[in-house]
């Protein structure tokens, strides 16, 4: 089955979307907006560890969600994570497709749309690419991008080790 | 064959955050500071990565990114971009996620959700339609 990929309908410069997208008032962002002058917990990661046990349960517990800070991860790797993100997207639809998946076989690996249907039956405005990371023994490797050729390096948590069985 | 810019790798790199965020969870539930990493397969913890895009859409004030869901994972990192649109509920209202630089946003997932809430309530999130993509990590 063709799956209609959201990215191709923008292309299509529509001026209305299509009817399976669009929300009943209750869930329209109008309905939906968000109230002034409340944050999430911000938590930085270098706050003493008995602070940052007490933050973070609070903001579990009360929250569920909080941002953290001081997290080390290199902003030059969080840039290399959107730039191979984009390239791929960036792909001759053609090449995407080469990935795509299959929920309804319990494949989920690969570049998808979600089809699960809701009550309503709307569907979200938006095309994935879902994979594993880790364990390394689970991977499906043959569902990663080859292109951007970078794709493998930024994500694979192994790549010297398949370098080297490569070669 | 890689970028040698790319020094470090996204999938270490989120292992080590989620692994300290799963010890400090722990504490602070009284456990021993692996014991959710263990619950969670240990070793073998899996984590999955999504690449969200979303693509300009021509009504977005009729359609949404992400419905109103709560996220089946134990735990979930999100590197949101500077597009505003993520919101989370609390206390029956919606609040918007303001973009950070430098922050990763936490998700407490359903798999660890019942551990800190003594009356059952969703963590819930939706995502109105934004611009470009995030990146999202799930641990299950």
């Amino acid at each position: 089955m063709e799956v209609k990929r959201i990215q191709s309908l923008a292309l299509k410069q529509l001026k209305e979307v299509p009817p399976e997208f669009i929300r009943s008032p209750n869930e329209r962002p109008e309905n939906t907006k968000a109230i002034e002058g409340v944050t999430v917990p911000l938590i930085s990661l270098s706050h003493p560890h008995n602070l940052l046990v007490k933050e973070i349960s609070e903001a579990a517990s009360e929250w569920g969600f909080f941002q953290i800070t001081h997290h080390n991860i290199s902003q030059t790797l969080i840039q290399s994570l959107r730039e191979v993100g984009e390239e791929f997207f960036g792909l001759p639809q053609e090449e995407k497709e080469g990935y795509a998946n299959d929920p309804s076989n319990g494949k989920f690996d690969g570049y998808g749309t979600k089809m699960t249907k809701n009550l309503e039956e709307k569907m979200e405005w938006l095309d994935y690419f879902f994979h594993l990371i880790s364990p390394p023994s689970k991977l499906n490797y043959h569902m990663w991008p080859k292109h951007p050729s970078s794709y493998r390096c930024v994500y694979h948590p192994n790549i010297l080790k398949v370098i080297k069985i490569l070669h | 064959m890689c970028d040698r810019e790319v020094t470090e790798n996204y999938s270490k790199e989120m292992l080590r955050v989620t692994e300290k965020v799963l010890e400090v969870l722990s504490e602070g539930l009284g456990l021993e500071k692996k014991s959710l990493k263990s619950q969670l397969g240990g070793e073998l913890i899996e984590l999955e990565m999504k690449i969200n895009m979303y693509p300009p859409c021509p009504q977005p004030d009729l359609a949404l990114g992400v419905e109103p869901h709560t996220d089946m994972s134990a735990l979930t990192l999100l590197l949101p971009n500077e597009v505003p649109g993520l919101q989370v509920w609390k206390d029956n209202n919606w609040v918007a996620v303001n973009y950070l630089q430098d922050a990763l946003m936490v998700l407490v997932g359903d798999q660890l959700e019942v551990m800190f809430m003594k009356i059952w309530i969703l963590f819930m999130i939706l995502v109105l339609i934004l611009c470009c993509f995030t990146l999202v990590i799930g641990v299950k």
